[in-house]
């Protein structure tokens, strides 16, 4: 359908459109036409990421001086599904617009998952990936090659390089498998091309990492305009990957592998000497003109950029103590037995980095400003040297990673030196961490750099919560309700077993052998009940390894395999990926299956259990962390003195924003129905309900809030035999859920 | 075998449409031979029995032709034949189905298999030199063992000279077929409880333990785990014996199960066979390898591995209160937990392999099992349409439904599957009528073709509104009639008439009652399918099937007579729409037959042959 808000044309793929939908567009609308930013939470199954891009890429049609949609998720495939959503789009635009609709679409990823030649792209791993294909493609590889035909180099990649400006995708939407479709067929790099294409192309879509993460973003989102709109789906954990970003750790191995590098690179000053003396001394003579980085580097030799922020870099010339490559690397050594050192610890230390950077400049003469250049410096040395295996340096490159970000930030990081892990203090693993505290920091350069910035996701509740921690000012925050034509989601607290004993995984009570029948019991009746999907949810993996276990040795588990197949999550994640698939299959056989899974784990993070695949979602506790951890409490106090957050409400936020993501992707449209079932006597609390979003929140009546195990089947089982009756989809009147063409342009003339 | 040669006259066609070439076939032992009358006209055709592979009949339908195709393995050459008629053509079709039975049993290097007394008498009296493969006889054999109704059709009717045997098949088709592709029917798959997760029992008196292994069990195992499935397959019988094997396995098993962990990895140090059973990564990780590939992609964390350069070694945040320790993530160097058991036991029960073989012995279980897994892995490779299931799956997973708009109109789309053969045909049929109304050229031209078209087809509108179907003042007082039936019935019999009258039938008269009425409805299947009487067979065939209905009649109206009193009215109302369809078709004979009589007595003064145009036949 083609609709008008506030006179611009919106292209929306479908007939219909939820109310909700409409809403978010005319918010999203103003959003960009402020040039602002903003906050946007929507309830999962209104299908939010349509929204988005139906109205983005209208708004780019009606005014050309937009730039992109760079559109960040955090998985792979959840860039899959957004790009085919987008496919059935630009098909619906095209048909209404003709040419002028035309665009270019493209998902980007790793060499990993772009790679298709043979060999190289059977490695595995990213880091051996990247190194395989480094060492066909180096600039320097390619230029011996001219005199030596012995030499091998990828074919696609010197396919691509023969295209040269020709070497272009035509318009049209590019998942990485059609990419790599593409690549196989032309015989050009999928990987290179893609990333070539991306200045040309109109919507992005790739990894948060790729914006946020100052070593990635700085080689692929360099470029990008100012005009872009940039959206962060499923944003709830965007202050997470934030940290994450800034944050290094150092352990025992991480040591030692640098210790190895560093001989390495030794040997290769020495040969080089010995070969080409010339090199080295071209080097120094560039480093002393303050051109830390070699001008305009190959694409194929690009590596991971500076750790720190853009606008932290300096630039100017190198210090000369470190200019000389064995000057450096002695530099380097010096370092790493300094750490080595401090790690020899009994207790835990905890400092800030200014004091760390003094005591390094008194115990072992390195001053910050050195410190500062470490990673460029590396990184011109090993260029230098030719070293294509770069998958083996990676120790010395965290190292210099480290010393880049504690020589240049002196506020919001705390570098934590821990002898073992305070859950296992038998086992001794010293690491050193720098924690980066505020989550602000990565995303700055994102809010200040693009135009609109959206985040968005179905659970951001407290919503003022978002623009303090990531502190910036979005021009509109809201969220919205979600209309129901039925009540088709069916939220209940349960808080007791059928023997009327609280159940809880509260730290006293969780091995108590009484809460673990008594959550045992509520599955197996729950299995009986429900059809198709039931996913469970756990606090944590451990705690699924020990109920799994009692569950095993109790029978329940065996009691449960007489209705549905069982499912777990592993840590494998190659492991996980096929029991998921397999856990779909039987749901779609009519077998029927139970997941288990783990809160904050991979599979709560971004995979749904809409319609038959998960007619009820069990979260067993309240997912808290471990309130101990060291980091935990540093950034806790740091958010206290910075931002005011209570420590308390902090952790109670964390925790309920997990469950409500894993409760969250049960339902997709309104045509779907689903139940939640938080079982906890913890979330009968007011301060722990009054932080789910509001569409879970409204639909929790005051009767669900304590439920023993026998009545929430009762509930269930009334709830399934009223969702089984046929309903009008459209609702009536006034709760209308469904708009038509017709009712748009009727709410248009008012 | 002996069989009797058949000679009769046919025309050759050398292709579909040709006009033919008038000769005698004949069919005997040593295959067919074909002499054209005009020795000039073409070539004799002499075809070994050993070559003929197949044959086919056109459809009987009245004023169409006989035609009969012969298929040889011969370069794959076949023959087309056209008879007078279809009472010609049947002796020449059931010579070659001989012919090509005995072929078959031939080839086989033994002789057709003897039916069993029983069933070989059930069959025989109605078989009268219409020989058959004995694969179609096995099936319809069993068919009749299955269904008892069936059998009892097939013996009275079949059994009492009333229809052929080919005949009754016929109409029977789908049912042979089906049983033909019996192997399609729905798969059992395997249950879901975790057999191969076997618990020791103990008799609570002395230290010993007992395992119980059923072939069922011992299937589980070996499809859960394939090292203990090689292991078998290398060891036994060859180095040790299958209670030796199976009591190590045991052994291994009990002290997993004891935990005792320690113990059970000094035994392995000790003895590699036992060893052998927890080695399973190998061949498990290689069907991972492959099975990755064709997972779902909106599923596919695996991608995401690494791609997000957490997983740089010293990147991010390494204890942090939300993660868990870091020797629970490294520490996955796949020891053997329940999680994996359970993992693997699900996605075996969701492979579903049910082996093709019964399960008896661990022997057979172990080699079909090997078997099986060959073939799933060749069919993977053979796999080609996964990348467009890819897609469709993608498309599913991210399409929301209740957004569109109602689905544009529900029609099946029509499938012919040879369309040339579809238009040919219908092609030959116009051309039919054409000469039938007086066009003999077979070359019309279009425009001509199109008059004709346009003038029978304003015929037969014409004659549709002229005359339809019921007329509308009749069809009304029937409905009213029915409806008042409807009402009168349920006023005066209440909320008994809800209830199925049958039930409260006693159970003899119930049974002889589904009976008759199976038999009746059989009988006029047959019976109306006889008509038009185009020819003398079925002319007898139809009398012969009125004499059955006449005599069923009686017979059921000596039941209803002899039927307690107290069912009798309830049985006459269950009976009256049976004897109404009966009486039908016995004024129809009758009708049809004073109607025949007329004609002949018509033709006899006029001495002309009727011409019918079918088209008025249908309008009438």
């Amino acid at each position: 359908m083609k609709f008008k808000i506030e006179g611009l044309t919106v292209y929306f793929p479908y007939e219909f459109i939820y109310p909700e939908q409409y809403d978010y567009m005319v918010d999203l609308k103003r959003t960009l036409d402020a040039r602002g930013h903003c906050l946007l939470e929507m309830p999962t199954g209104t299908g939010k990421t349509i929204t988005l891009l139906s109205l983005i890429t209208s708004y780019m049609l009606a005014n050309p001086s937009v730039g992109k949609l760079i559109y960040c998720t955090r998985t792979v495939h959840e860039m899959e599904k957004v790009l085919e959503e987008l496919r059935k789009l630009q098909a619906y635009q095209e048909k209404a617009l003709g040419k002028a609709a035309k665009m270019l679409a493209l998902g980007l990823s790793s060499r990993k998952n772009l790679c298709i030649h043979p060999q190289v792209s059977g490695e595995g791993s990213r880091e051996s990936v990247d190194a395989g294909c480094r060492k066909l493609t180096a600039s320097w590889v390619r230029s011996l090659a001219l005199d030596n035909p012995n030499i091998e180099l990828c074919p696609y990649y010197e396919g691509y390089e023969k295209g040269g400006a020709d070497a272009l995708l035509p318009s049209g939407v590019y998942t990485l498998h059609d990419l790599r479709g593409f690549g196989r067929e032309k015989r050009w790099c999928p990987y290179f091309l893609a990333r070539h294409m991306i200045q040309f192309a109109n919507v992005v879509v790739y990894n948060y990492q790729y914006l946020l993460d100052p070593k990635v973003a700085g080689i692929i989102s360099k470029e990008m305009e100012k005009e872009c709109v940039v959206v962060f789906d499923e944003a709830h954990n965007i202050d997470n990957v934030c940290i994450e970003a800034l944050s290094v750790n150092i352990r025992q191995q991480t040591l030692d592998g640098a210790t190895r590098n560093l001989s390495q690179v030794t040997q290769l000053i020495e040969k080089s000497k010995a070969t080409d003396a010339n090199r080295l001394r071209q080097e120094y003579s560039r480093l002393v003109e303050g051109l830390a980085q070699r001008g305009n580097l190959a694409g194929t030799d690009t590596w991971l950029a500076n750790p720190a922020l853009p606008q932290d870099i300096l630039q100017e010339a190198v210090p000369g103590n470190i200019r000389r490559a064995e000057h450096f690397v002695a530099f380097l050594k010096r370092l790493v037995q300094y750490i080595k050192n401090r790690m020899i610890t009994e207790k835990v230390e905890s400092e800030s980095p200014v004091s760390f950077v003094t005591a390094l400049q008194n115990q072992a003469g390195i001053d910050q400003k050195s410190l500062k250049f470490c990673y460029d410096r590396l990184h011109s040395l090993l260029l230098t040297l030719e070293v294509t295996n770069t998958d083996e340096f990676m120790y010395i490159q965290t190292v210099c990673d480290f010393a880049t970000l504690v020589g240049t930030y002196t506020r919001g990081f705390t570098i934590i030196i821990e002898p073992y892990d305070e859950r296992m203090p038998n086992i001794p693993d010293p690491v050193l961490q720098l924690s980066c505290l505020d989550s602000s920091l990565a995303i700055k350069p994102v809010f200040e750099k693009f135009q609109s910035v959206v985040i968005t996701s179905g659970t951001l509740s407290p919503i003022d919560l978002y623009p303090r921690l990531l502190n910036f000012h979005p021009v509109i925050s809201n969220s919205y309700k979600m209309t129901l034509t039925r009540d088709c989601l069916c939220p209940m607290v349960l808080t007791r077993g059928s023997d009327q004993l609280p159940v809880s995984t509260k730290f006293d009570m969780r091995s108590d052998p009484g809460v673990v029948r008594n959550y045992g019991r509520l599955l197996l009746e729950m299995v009986t009940a429900v059809p198709d999907g039931i996913v469970c949810f756990f606090v944590s993996y451990s705690y699924m390894d020990g109920i799994v276990n009692s569950w095993n040795e109790m029978g329940i588990l065996q009691e449960v395999m007489q209705h549905k197949l069982v499912f777990i999550e592993t840590q494998d994640v190659v492991e996980t990926t096929l029991a998921l698939d397999n856990y779909r299959r039987a749901c779609d056989c009519g077998r029927g299956a139970v997941f288990f899974s783990v809160a904050r784990g991979k599979v709560a993070e971004g995979i749904d259990f809409d319609r038959h695949y998960g007619r009820l979602v069990i979260m067993y506790g309240v997912p808290f962390q471990y309130t101990l951890s060291r980091i935990l409490r540093a950034r806790l106090e740091y958010l206290r003195e910075t931002f005011q957050i209570k420590e308390n409400d902090f952790l109670t936020f964390d925790a309920v924003r997990q469950a409500a993501q894993c409760v969250g992707r049960v339902i997709r449209s309104k045509a779907d129905y689903g139940m939640m079932i938080f079982a906890d006597k913890r979330y009968n609390r007011h301060d722990k309900r009054s932080k789910l979003p509001g569409w879970i929140l409204s639909h929790l009546r005051e009767a669900h809030l304590n439920l023993s195990t026998d009545m929430s089947v009762h509930i269930a089982r009334e709830f399934l035999r009223r969702m089984a009756q046929p309903y009008d989809k459209t609702g009536k009147g006034l709760n209308a859920t469904l708009l038509s063409q017709a009712d748009l342009e009727k709410m248009e003339k008012k | 075998m002996e069989m009797a040669a058949v000679t009769v006259r046919a025309k050759f066609l050398a292709n579909p449409k040709d006009v033919g070439v008038p000769g005698v076939l004949m069919i005997n032992v040593q295959g067919l031979k074909w002499t054209p009358n005009d020795p000039t006209a073409g070539t004799v055709l002499d075809v070994k029995s050993s070559f003929i592979t197949s044959h086919q009949c056109s459809k009987e339908v009245p004023n169409k032709k006989a035609f009969m195709k012969v298929t040889t393995d011969v370069e794959g050459r076949s023959y087309m034949f056209e008879f007078q008629n279809y009472a010609e053509r049947a002796p020449a079709r059931d010579a070659l189905s001989n012919v090509i039975a005995m072929n078959k049993a031939g080839a086989g290097g033994s002789a057709p298999t003897p039916a069993s007394a029983s069933t070989a008498a059930l069959v025989k009296p109605a078989s009268s030199g219409d020989q058959l493969d004995p694969a179609e006889m096995g099936r319809r054999m069993k068919l009749l063992q299955q269904d008892p109704d069936l059998l009892k059709l097939h013996q009275q009717l079949v059994g009492g000279n009333i229809l052929s045997e080919v005949d009754f098949w016929a109409t029977r088709k789908n049912l042979l077929e089906d049983e033909q592709s019996g192997v399609q029917k729905q798969r059992t798959g395997l249950r879901s409880a975790m057999l191969a997760d076997v618990r020791p029992l103990t008799d609570g008196r002395t230290n010993k333990v007992t395992f119980n292994l059923t072939p069922e069990i011992i299937h589980q195992i070996f499809a859960e785990k394939p090292a203990v499935h090689r292991a078998f397959l290398e060891k036994v019988p060859s180095k040790m014996t299958e209670s030796a094997f199976w009591t190590k396995y045991c052994r291994a098993e009990y002290l997993y199960r004891t935990n005792n962990r320690a113990a059970a990895l000094a035994e392995a140090a000790e003895d590699e066979d036992l060893a052998d059973f927890t080695r399973d990564d190998d061949i498990i990780a290689k069907s991972v390898k492959h099975k990755i590939q064709r997972v779902d992609p909106t599923l596919d964390m695996a991608a995401d591995l690494n791609d997000d350069y957490l997983s740089l070694p010293g990147h991010g945040v390494l204890r942090d209160g939300a993660k868990e320790s870091v020797e629970m993530i490294e520490g996955g160097n796949r020891t053997r937990t329940i999680i994996h058991d359970i993992n693997r036991h699900a996605a075996v029960v969701l492979e579903g392999t049910p082996l093709d073989t019964e399960l008896k012995d661990t022997t057979t279980v172990a080699h079909a099992l090997e078997r099986a897994r060959l073939k799933d892995a060749t069919n993977e490779v053979a796999d080609r349409g996964a990348d467009k299931r890819r897609t469709e799956r993608i498309i599913s997973m991210t399409e929301m439904e209740d957004l569109q708009g109602p689905p544009s109109s529900s029609f099946v789309p029509l499938t012919i599957q040879d369309p040339r053969k579809y238009f040919d045909s219908q092609q030959a049929a116009g051309f039919e009528e054409g000469s039938a109304t007086g066009l003999t050229s077979m070359s019309a031209d279009s425009a001509t073709l199109l008059s004709v078209f346009k003038s029978q087809l304003n015929n037969f509108q014409a004659g549709r509104h002229r005359d339809p179907a019921i007329a509308p003042d009749l069809a009304f007082k029937i409905l009213t009639d029915v409806t008042q039936h409807i009402a009168s019935s349920r006023h005066t019999t209440g909320t008994a008439a809800e209830r199925n009258i049958l039930d409260s039938l006693p159970r003899a008269t119930r049974d002889e009652l589904m009976q008759h009425s199976n038999t009746a409805n059989e009988l006029l299947r047959h019976f109306w399918a006889a008509y038009p009487l185009t020819n003398k067979v079925l002319a007898e065939k139809a009398t012969r099937l009125k004499d059955a209905m006449a005599q069923l009649y009686s017979r059921i109206q000596s039941m209803k007579e002899s039927a307690p009193a107290d069912v009798r009215h309830q049985l006459s109302r269950l009976l009256q729409p049976l004897f109404q369809t009966l009486d039908a078709a016995f004024s129809h004979y009758e009708g049809e037959a004073a109607k025949k009589a007329e004609a002949v007595k018509r033709a006899r003064i006029a001495q002309r042959p009727n011409l019918n145009i079918p088209l008025d036949e249908m309008a009438s």
